[in-house]
């Protein structure tokens, strides 16, 4: 379970300040699909990286169960996040000079067996219908496949949820359903979902739909026709 | 994916970027190693020549005496002419210059002259190209120095005679304010004739001779030394030692030592500087990679190493690239740079352990800055540049 708790951030530009996120409250449930909906600079991506761990809030709490995660060192968060959330982006941000199974195993934290992930990340790249495309460079790749490898690569250390920026901006529509199948078969598998975007391709597999509008949720949408876990 | 083999990836994908690095690092590596060879070799030779034998040998008659010689400028006794072609011939010896002279003051037209013969210079077979040290004069002319011109009102062309002897007059010297000045040069053998010595000789200069002697003989005093080693073939001969050349060399070495620590700064600096710019524009194209590794929980610590490492890396190629094109340069341009002899400069081993250690920390350091930059990232920043 996922808890937010007051969460703001604000910003010093020479502009003055900038509020990206302000009295944010929200709790996700284990098998949520959560979208998180808004225009450009509404503040969904600040939320994403909030959740992610990657970015303090100025204020406020997110708590995972029961640990407070910015209240771990930088090194314990790092590796908190490394177990626990798995990132996708729009940009996909695979490392060029990588095979797709190098880049899939680029999330293996130290201390794992090698020769366990290295199998682990063949069998996701094989689940997401790449499996013929394990040495190729993401060059090689189109767009969707390219998305799917980065979904494998945040599934590779078995996180607990999936924080997806834009997931579906870059892909033509195929791919885009493609890829929200993907992302609701792991919250149908029991882990948490949270998708930013402000198209719609996700809108019909979430829970809930969160509107952001200039940092502060607008509008929190329950959808019953959301996936089940 | 561990470390060293993403470094490795990396280093092939971005191959322009590392070897721009390994050029900085290895002309730096170069530079200082061929300094540094040459320089040894500079240091060998010089001590050699300073400690051991290699002088200005001047070598005059054995009975000479020496206040005679200092107070004349040259022997009143004569050796044979041979000596110099015996010397020549010395296996073990290098010289640059040897020349062979007959002095003699005499009276002339009621006026003091110190006749001198010159043997055209004999030069090395390595050296045949070089300036000779001295003029030479051709059978039947003479050189006649300032005051002599004055005294007589000689000029260029004329012709004078000399006990008996005819020359003519090629060149009237300007004037120098010593000795040279009442001298009347000819060749050897003019003078040999005109002083009927046939066969005869009074000096030979050799300068800048170097002579690698048996390490039972280091000890030993330069002169009794060289007089030694040279009694077996010039029995008649007894050996002055001049220090200038050595003096001059040692001050040579010191301008090079004065060289070397101010250049050596500045190529460490620009070279630094170099693998400062390569490594922040290495991180600048990195920043999403570095936002997506901090993104996948590794730590600051890995994105350090992928920096450092791949910089170590650069260090660790450049240094024996730049210790062989380093020695490689040192044997080809250290003996006219440093003007020392071509087998005195050898391949200096403890510079590649030295280039080992000290490139990669270089490269290292240099890259530094750019790598603080790397770490601090702010990844969440990075991510969101879509």
């Amino acid at each position: 379970m996922v808890t937010l708790e007051n969460v703001a951030k604000t910003y010093q530009t020479s502009q003055g300040q900038i509020k990206a996120l302000e009295n944010i409250n929200l709790q996700i449930d284990k098998g949520e699909f959560v979208v998180i909906r808004g225009p450009s600079g509404s503040g969904k991506t600040t939320l994403l990286m909030a959740i992610g761990t990657m970015l303090k809030p100025s204020s406020g709490t997110i708590m995972f169960d029961n640990t407070n995660v910015y209240r771990l060192s930088i090194s314990a968060r790092a590796l908190f996040r490394g177990k626990n959330i798995g990132f996708v982006f729009q940009m996909f941000h695979l490392i060029p000079y990588l095979t797709l199974v190098e880049n899939v195993l680029l999330a293996r934290m130290r201390n794992n067996s090698k020769k366990d992930y290295y199998e682990k990340a063949n069998e996701l790249l094989q689940r997401l219908g790449l499996g013929d495309r394990i040495s190729h460079r993401p060059a090689q790749l189109s767009a969707g496949e390219k998305q799917r490898a980065a979904i494998a690569r945040a599934l590779l250390n078995g996180p607990k949820i999936l924080l997806a920026d834009e997931p579906t901006g870059n892909l033509d529509a195929e791919n885009a359903a493609e890829v929200v199948k993907h992302l609701r078969d792991f919250q149908t598998n029991g882990g948490i979902v949270i998708l930013a975007t402000h198209g719609d391709h996700a809108e019909k597999s979430a829970n809930r739909i969160v509107s952001l509008k200039k940092g502060l949720i607008a509008k929190v949408e329950v959808q019953e026709t959301g996936a089940k876990t | 994916m561990n470390v060293f083999k993403l470094i490795l990836k990396e280093i092939a994908h971005r191959k322009i970027n590392f070897a721009m690095g390994v050029v900085a690092v290895s002309t730096a590596v170069a530079l200082f190693v061929a300094f540094m060879t040459s320089g040894q070799a500079y240091r060998r030779e010089t001590r050699i020549l300073m400690r051991d034998m290699g002088q200005n040998l001047r070598i005059v008659p054995r009975e000479t005496p020496i206040d005679e010689f200092w107070t004349q400028g040259f022997s009143s006794h004569t050796m044979p002419e041979e000596y110099v072609y015996k010397f020549a011939n010395l296996k073990g010896y290098s010289y640059t210059h040897l020349v062979a002279t007959l002095q003699k003051s005499v009276e002339w037209q009621g006026r003091t002259v110190i006749l001198t013969g010159i043997l055209p210079e004999v030069l090395p077979l390595d050296k045949r190209n070089q300036s000779p040290m001295t003029f030479s004069v051709k059978p039947g002319s003479a050189y006649v120095g300032y005051q002599v011109a004055n005294i007589f009102k000689i000029e260029e062309g004329e012709k004078i005679d000399i006990f008996d002897n005819p020359f003519t007059v090629k060149k009237v010297l300007f004037e120098t304010g010593s000795k040279d000045d009442i001298r009347i040069y000819g060749h050897l053998h003019d003078i040999q004739k005109v002083l009927d010595l046939p066969g005869q000789i009074n000096e030979i200069k050799a300068l800048e001779c170097l002579c690698l002697i048996e390490s039972s003989d280091k000890d030993i005093d330069p002169r009794v030394l060289a007089e030694k080693q040279l009694a077996k073939i010039l029995p008649e001969g007894k050996v002055i030692l001049l220090q200038g050349i050595a003096k001059i060399r040692e001050k040579q070495r010191s301008a090079m030592e004065g060289y070397l620590a101010f250049i050596m700064p500045i190529i460490l600096v620009v070279c630094g500087a170099w693998i400062a710019v390569l490594t922040m524009m290495n991180v600048r194209d990195r920043r999403q990679e570095i936002g997506i590794i901090r993104a996948l929980g590794h730590n600051s610590s890995k994105i350090a190493m992928l920096f450092l490492g791949k910089s170590l890396l650069i260090g660790l190629v450049a240094a024996f690239i730049g210790y062989f094109a380093g020695t490689a340069l040192a044997l080809k341009y250290g003996p006219e740079i440093f003007k020392v002899t071509a087998k005195a400069i050898k391949p200096e081993y403890a510079l590649l352990t030295w280039a080992v250690i000290v490139a990669p920390v270089f490269a290292a350091i240099a890259s530094f800055i750019p790598v603080t930059i790397a770490v601090t990232q702010d990844p969440a920043d990075t991510l969101r540049e879509e």
